[in-house]
Formats: structure tokens, sequence, C-alpha cells
């Protein structure tokens, strides 16, 4: 489902602040896999997961995600790529505050020119999920940060995608809310979607749903 | 030089889209340079970030191209208020020697425009980027050309002289008179009638045959005669239409017949008739940009038999406005004969 093969990102080449964010990874995550990312600050886990988001392309390397060699693809390609295929829940959870909930995780549906009414099930049915029917027109500034946690999840599920990519999804929730969200996503894995967490929470990489971990160091992989 | 609203939005324009484009020249000059689609470079990033901005300016601005023909139409009506002879657009053309060469031109630069719209279109759904640099390359052909639509569009309005008397229409498109537009007019309209009536079911049939089949030489040809039409269109519109829509015989003027008391049905034909032509050369431009390679055989396949479905409903929108005038002065005449 995942394979990056030598993959690299370097910021500013060439010059005095140059920065080797991701330094020939190599690694491979199977379809209804959870894998971790795991590392301190800095070490690249948020550079390695844009590239395998398709946020960003790498600097050399090759990298497959979802059946397409996605590393030499155009930006407008790799976003429909993304679009179909990947969900993110950002570190900081990116929503719109001054959007309902509802208008939040029907976002990512728009572009696809789908009907209101179909993308009002698909919203109904994740609220459902996420426990947040009651929630459906509050705007995301009056819930707490776990309900906002859940809008994101929502959110990146919206689209029905075969990966999930969460970063550092429980850096702003306590030991409580942190249990609950692995308990959703080890339900998400449960549909054969394939997950990978860039965390150094050891409540996520210790969690008994984790298939692979990867330590990361200076932009490198120094252990699975 | 007569200044008025239209002479001077159409200055504005020009200098717009000059400056438009010399900025876009400057990042296509960078593309066609530096352009490399097997590095993953933070340049290589960049510059395909600055064609997504250059080509998106360029196809506005070559669309609006195609559609400032109709503001140097209008524009022209308004300056046969003015000028001494002139009844109409022809004689405002006719008023100096940089009048019909700029509407030559400016048809000319509009096919070309469309054609570069098509490779650009083309090489938007490609992953691999196939065209970007020939495309960009092709617009340092395009240039000369616009820089020329330009500077004649400018020497004409700068040209004006109120003082001049100009020739009407009736004195352009004369039969017995000399120069292009007479030569045209005297064409024999019964002949012009049978060639266009049955070019038009050729073009029609091609069609047809080739949204069903696939046929690499039938696509150059479908576009080959595509142009042919285009050309007999423009004749036909000249020798016979134009005299029934006036229900005049000696009156070939091509643009006249967009004024109101025509009912506009002047800019209905024309917009047909360039549609239709536009569309009819996207088979076998398709068809020479398969040759390249790539992904583009993927791509193209859909958008040649779409574009002859396109093509086919408009040369029959143009066929039927063609024969709406013909018929309506058949019915009010009882089936008389206007150039006998």
């Amino acid at each position: 489902m995942i394979r990056v093969v030598k993959a690299s990102k370097t910021y500013n080449k060439g010059k005095p602040n140059q920065v080797d964010a991701v330094n020939e990874v190599t690694l491979h995550v199977a379809r209804g896999e959870m894998a971790v990312i795991h590392g301190a600050s800095g070490s690249g886990k948020t550079s390695l997961l844009t590239l395998i988001g398709c946020i960003s392309r790498p600097t050399s390397g090759e990298i497959h995600v979802a059946g397409k060699t996605i590393s030499r693809l155009p930006e407008k390609f790799m976003t429909m790529h993304r679009r179909e295929h990947i969900g993110i829940i950002f570190q900081q959870f990116n929503l719109i505050l001054d959007l309902s909930v509802e208008q939040n995780v029907g976002l990512p549906l728009f572009p696809l020119n789908m009907s209101k009414t179909l993308i009002s099930e698909r919203v109904d049915h994740l609220l459902a999920k996420m426990s947040l029917s009651k929630r459906r027109d509050f705007l995301v500034k009056q819930l707490s940060g776990g309900e906002q946690q859940r809008v994101a999840i929502a959110r990146a599920l919206i689209n029905n995608p075969e990966i999930l990519l969460a970063d550092e999804p429980t850096a702003h929730l306590d030991t409580a809310l942190t249990k609950e969200l692995m308990e959703t996503l080890a339900a998400i894995k449960k549909d054969a979607r394939t997950i990978v967490i860039a965390s150094h929470d050891p409540l996520v990489y210790n969690h008994p749903f984790v298939d692979r971990i990867f330590e990361m160091k200076d932009g490198k992989v120094v252990e699975e | 030089m007569i200044l008025n609203p239209w002479v001077i939005s159409m200055y504005v324009g020009i200098l717009g889209m000059a400056l438009l484009y010399s900025y876009a020249l400057t990042i296509s000059a960078q593309i066609v340079r530096y352009w490399d689609i097997n590095s993953m470079e933070e340049g290589q990033l960049i510059l395909e970030r600055k064609s997504y901005l250059s080509s998106t300016i360029i196809q506005y601005g070559l669309g609006i191209e195609i559609v400032s023909i109709v503001l140097f139409y209008m524009t022209l009506e308004s300056m046969a208020e003015v000028i001494p002879g002139a009844m109409c657009a022809t004689g405002a053309l006719k008023a100096n020697m940089y009048g019909f060469p700029a509407l030559f031109l400016k048809m000319a630069v509009a096919f070309v425009c469309a054609v570069w719209i098509i490779i650009h279109h083309v090489d938007t759904k490609l992953e691999d980027f196939h065209l970007t640099r020939f495309k960009y390359r092709c617009l340092f052909v395009l240039a000369p050309l616009l820089l020329c639509d330009f500077a004649l569009q400018f020497l004409y309005f700068l040209n004006l002289d109120p003082n001049v008397i100009t020739s009407c229409c009736g004195v352009v498109f004369e039969i017995e008179g000399e120069g292009f537009g007479s030569s045209v007019a005297s064409l024999p309209p019964e002949t012009m009638m049978l060639t266009f009536f049955i070019s038009i079911p050729i073009l029609l049939s091609m069609g047809y045959f080739l949204s069903t089949k696939k046929s690499p030489i039938g696509y150059y040809l479908y576009s080959l005669f595509g142009l042919i039409l285009f050309v007999i269109s423009i004749l036909g519109i000249i020798s016979f239409v134009a005299p029934y829509i006036y229900e005049m015989p000696t009156l070939h003027c091509p643009l006249n017949i967009m004024r109101r008391e025509y009912h506009y049905i002047g800019y209905l034909l024309y917009a047909f008739l360039f549609i239709a032509s536009f569309f009819s050369l996207v088979p076998g431009l398709s068809e020479f940009l398969k040759r390249k390679g790539g992904q583009i055989q993927n791509v193209v396949d859909d958008m040649q038999r779409k574009s002859i479905k396109i093509s086919i409903v408009f040369w029959v929108l143009f066929f039927a406005t063609s024969l709406l005038p013909i018929v309506l002065f058949e019915i009010r005449s009882e089936g008389g004969n206007l150039f006998s």
C-alpha cells in the first residue's frame, strides 16, 4: 500500500541553511497495517508524512502510494490522488473554527462535485460513528479539544480513504482522550484501512494494534 | 487619430495584453531553458508552479484575443459613424491601408491561439508533462504574430483620419469592381451555393464515421476539410448568404449582417462558424500530438470523439442559420430567385 524507496527531502539545497529533513528513507507498510513513525521533534516524522501524503515531493527516491508512483507527479495530480485515496489528521487539526462541524467534515467533498444530499448522508454517517451527531450545527470553536479531534478524524475519513495519516494526533490530548483516540483508530483499522501515525507518545506506539514502528533520527529510519 | 471610448478601450486592452504576455513570456523562456522533467530539485518544482501561472495567464489572454474580434468589430461600427463615406464596419476598415490586414491577421491569430489552447488542454491532462516544453516553444512562434496583430491594430487606429473619405461596403463588395471584396462578391452564387451545400453534408458524414470508428488519416482529413469548409463558408456568406439576408442581390457585405436591422444574425453565423471550425481542428491536431508519445494517446482518444461531436452540432447550426434567410426569402417571394 505504501512503499518508500531511498526517499529524501532536502530544503534549501546547496545553500548555507540546507536541511536534510528526510534522508534516504526506505520503508514499506502493507494494506490494513497500522504503522507508527516514532522519533524526537525535528527527526523528520512530519516531513516523511507529507511525502507519503502527497503534500510535498521528494528531492530524490521513489514513493508509491495506493498503486501509484507519486514521487514525480505534478502537484495537480498529487492533489487528485490525495483527494481520492488519503485522509490526513493534522497536529493542529487545521479545522476552520468559524464553520460548523457539518461544514468542516463535508469540506473535502466539495471539489468532487458531489450532490449536497450525498455529502449530507456521508457527514451524518461519520458524525454518528464519532458520537458527534448532537454537535452537527455547532461551530468548531465551541467544541472541546477532544471533540475537535474527532471532527478532524471525521473530516479525514469523509472521502473514504484507503490510507489514513495522522501527525502527532495526541499532542493536545490528555491520557484518557489519547486512549479513546487510539481505540477509534483501531476501529478504523478493522475496515482494512492502512494507518500511519507520526508520534513520540508511548501511548500510541505501544498500542497493541500497532503492527510496525519506524524509529527516525536526523531524517533517517534507524530502526524498524 | 480619432479618440473615442471604444478606441481608448482597444488601446488599453492591447497594452494590458502586451504586459501580461511579456510577463508570461519571461517565465516561458525560463521553462524552455531550464525545464528538466527528470530533476526532482526545488528549482524544477518552482518552474512547474510558475508554469501553472504563466499558462493560465496565456490561456486566458489568448481566449480574450479570440473574443476581441467582436470588440474590434464593435469599435469599427462606432468608427463608421464618424468616418465620412463609411456606412458600416467595412467602410471603417477601408479607411486606411491597415484595416483589412488587421482584421485578417486577427482571424488568423485567433486560430493559432485556438491551436495553442488545444495543446495546453492536452498538456494539463498529462501526468508526465510531456508537452510542456513543446507548448512553451510554440508560444515563441505565436509571440511575433501577436506582436504584429497588436501593431496593426495600433497603426490602424493611429492613422484614422476623419478628413479622409472612405468607400462604403457597396463599393468594396461591388460585383463589377476591383479588389478582393469584389472578386469574392462576383463569384457565381449558384456555384457557391452548390459547393457550400454539398461540402457540409460531406463533412458531417466524415464526422459521423469518425465518431464511430478510429482512423488516424480520417482525423487529419476531417481537420483539413474543416479548414477548407471555413474558407468556403466565408466566401459563401459574401457570395449568397448575405444577399439573401439583405434580400438584395447586389449587396454582399459580410459585416452589415451583424446589425440590429438584420436581427444580429451575423453574430450567430460567425459564432457557429468559428466554434465549428475550432472543434474541427482538434481531431487532426490531437492526432499530430499523439506522435509525440508519452501518455498522450490515452488522453486524446476521448477528446477526438468529443470534439467531432461538438463540431458536428455547430456545423449543423451554422448550416441551418445559413439556410434560414434563403428559406424565408423563398417563402416570402413564393419561390422566386434572388439572383435571376
